[in-house]
């Protein structure tokens, strides 16, 4: 049983490999000027994807047997929670404009990377969107992203 | 040409542009895990609408005060600004804890101004004669060069070369998406009209380079200082570095070598000098407890490593190390092609830069003295309030490109795409150049097998290309050989 942390290196291996798979099956239908260097490359990370998995399954199961429920590094959840507000902050860029999701990032990312005194993390958030307004919107005269909503 | 290049790099717009590009230098590299590559790639953006040598001085100009900044970091938090900065921490924050932090800043600025100088000047006279030999290159060597700057950065990062090729195929793979340059057939758009273009090359260093280390960043938290203070006079340090000067020339030396080969750079060059400096010291057991040569030799190496990195980027369009290649991508942005005719077609803009970047070795010195107490104080910013406000700036940026939302869409899958590369081991930089080489190295690949009727046999016909094998092949094997040689010496084996 591999532990959690090769499970997402072997489980990104064969992101990759299906990646790489889905740009060679598309690759094909090209004129052949024009699709032979992207399927030389496909072809070739195919089999450098297929040795490096192979050599991720034989170093686990040479490696010291350790509890299969290795729990995935607490760190990396802080990390997944960041994008998964930077997700959301596209979502409210979508609805309602840069401004509104600049205020969500510093927020959101602020609570997630520790931030303990919710005031001040709200203060400069809203402060961060009005230097957006201010710097891009009114100076630089940059028109950003208003939502469908706006 | 060079008069004109000085007269260019003096100028006021040149010297405005130069002091602030080195004031956003030093704080780009003071913040741990926001170095010049992601202070580069968030510039660009910006600069997409500026005039070309503003754009570029402002990025060389970030580029060369970053190497100072991280040493700000590395002194009293004894956390490296950047990986260029590493070895600093071990003599300088023992200098810092000794009540004598403003003295090793000073040592740091002489340091690094005189080797940033030094460099410019390997530069200068290097890459004129260097781009008279890279006429001679012909389009199938051009395709081979640029395959093993890949293998070499891919190959010399980290400690498994496979992952650094996997890197620079996905890189590369990227540079594909959209029009094909030759025969002007979409590829990879799967019916999306966003893709028709293909991905711009700013979203993708913002995605893949700049989100990625700013919540890697975020991840492991700031450390941070509690006082803001620094005791201990600069300028004091900053004249006593003057008399260490072989200190100063060798580690310089060590820069030049590591950052004009690809797979060098500041992260080797740095670690290197101080080596080679604990090595020839009388005394080598003062170093890590607060010796001058132990932080003189880093900073040394970090910032003459940076000007010569710009060698092979300037003269053969192949960037050395992640940070020239994307300045090799500003380049492109703006319509210059590096390389071959560069010195003759845009000479004058070629030697301002240069030029500015020895005007960049001055300011900072100036900049470092009269902001010294505000940047020494941006190091007690938490990064849960810096880093969110910098992730603005990234989708900021990314949408400010074309206006287009896709584009922000776009640069959060590959920020997740770095993100991963990153926490798995597989370095960022082959993908970057990948990215930056990708055009490059196609157009020359089909050129040279339309010149040779379809004959694959165009790659090996000169003894260049052959030499550019045997070292492409050396560097993918040579690792592996070494170790299954240390496995069987640990094993005890003999034959």
């Amino acid at each position: 049983m591999l532990k959690k942390s090769e499970q997402l290196e072997v489980g990104f291996v064969l992101f990759l490999m299906a990646i790489f798979g889905v740009f060679l099956a598309a690759g094909l239908d090209y004129p052949p000027e024009t699709r032979r260097l992207p399927l030389l490359i496909s072809a070739l990370t195919i089999v450098l994807l297929g040795i490096q998995l192979f050599s991720l399954l034989a170093k686990a199961r040479r490696s010291q047997a350790s509890p299969a429920g290795e729990a995935v590094p607490v760190d990396w959840r802080k990390s997944l929670l960041c994008f998964g507000v930077l997700g959301i902050a596209l979502a409210v860029a979508f609805l309602f404009g840069i401004i509104v999701s600049s205020v969500t990032i510093v927020f959101g990312c602020g609570l997630v990377f520790g931030a303990r005194n919710r005031v001040k993390l709200s203060l400069i958030s809203l402060a961060t969107g009005l230097v957006v307004y201010v710097v891009f919107v009114r100076v630089f005269n940059v028109v950003l992203y208003r939502g469908i909503l706006f | 040409m060079v008069l004109d290049g000085l007269m260019q790099a003096i100028s006021p717009v040149s010297l405005l542009t130069i002091l602030f590009g080195v004031f956003t230098g030093i704080v780009v590299g003071i913040v741990p895990g926001i170095g010049a590559g992601v202070g580069m790639a968030l510039l660009l953006p910006l600069i997409f609408n500026a005039p070309p040598f503003v754009g570029l001085m402002l990025l060389l100009a970030l580029w060369a005060a970053d190497g100072y900044g991280g040493s700000i970091s590395s002194i009293l938090l004894n956390v490296p600004g950047g990986v260029g900065a590493v070895a600093t921490c071990f003599d300088g924050y023992p200098m810092s804890q000794q009540g004598k932090g403003g003295y090793a800043i000073g040592l740091a600025m002489a340091a690094s101004m005189v080797a940033g100088i030094l460099g410019t000047m390997v530069l200068m006279l290097a890459a004129p004669p260097f781009s008279r030999f890279a006429v001679n290159i012909n389009s199938a060597d051009y395709a081979v060069l640029g395959l093993l700057g890949m293998t070499m950065i891919g190959g010399l990062s980290g400690k498994e070369p496979i992952k650094g090729l996997i890197s620079a195929s996905i890189g590369l793979m990227v540079s594909f998406i959209g029009f094909d340059l030759i025969s002007g057939f979409v590829r990879y758009s799967f019916g999306t009209m966003y893709l028709y273009d293909g991905i711009e090359l700013t979203v993708v260093l913002i995605g893949v380079f700049a989100i990625s280390s700013l919540v890697e960043a975020g991840q492991e938290g700031g450390t941070v200082a509690q006082l803001g203070k620094i005791s201990g006079r600069v300028w004091e340090g900053f004249f006593h570095a003057f008399r260490y000067p072989l200190a100063i020339l060798r580690s310089s030396v060590v820069g030049v070598i590591l950052g004009a080969l690809p797979g060098g750079g500041v992260s080797i060059a740095n670690l290197m000098a101080y080596e080679v400096e604990r090595r020839v010291a009388k005394n080598p057991d003062r170093f890590g407890k607060g010796a001058p040569e132990g932080l003189i030799a880093p900073e040394a190496a970090n910032n003459s490593c940076q000007p010569a990195a710009l060698i092979p980027t300037l003269t053969l369009g192949i960037p050395a190390t992640s940070a020239s290649a994307i300045f090799l991508g500003a380049l492109v942005m703006y319509g210059i092609q590096p390389g071959l005719n560069l010195f003759q077609s845009k000479g004058v803009l070629v030697w301002a830069l240069m030029w500015g970047i020895i005007i960049a070795s001055f300011a900072y010195v100036i900049i470092g003295v009269l902001f010294a107490n505000f940047f020494v104080r941006l190091t007690v910013v938490p990064v849960e309030y810096l880093i969110p406000i910098t992730l603005v700036t990234c989708y900021i940026g990314a949408y400010s490109i074309h206006s287009n939302f896709y584009d922000m869409i776009a640069v959060f899958f590959f920020g997740l795409l770095g993100f991963f590369m990153r926490t798995l081991k597989y370095p960022v930089a082959p993908a970057v150049l990948g990215v930056v080489l990708g055009p490059v190295v196609e157009i020359n690949f089909n050129r040279a097998l339309l010149i040779s009727d379809g004959s694959y046999g165009a790659f090996f016909s000169s003894v260049f290309s052959w030499v550019l094998w045997i070292i492409l092949a050396a560097v993918i094997v040579v690792p592996y050989l070494r170790k299954a040689v240390r496995g069987k010496a640990g094993s005890g084996r003999t034959y």
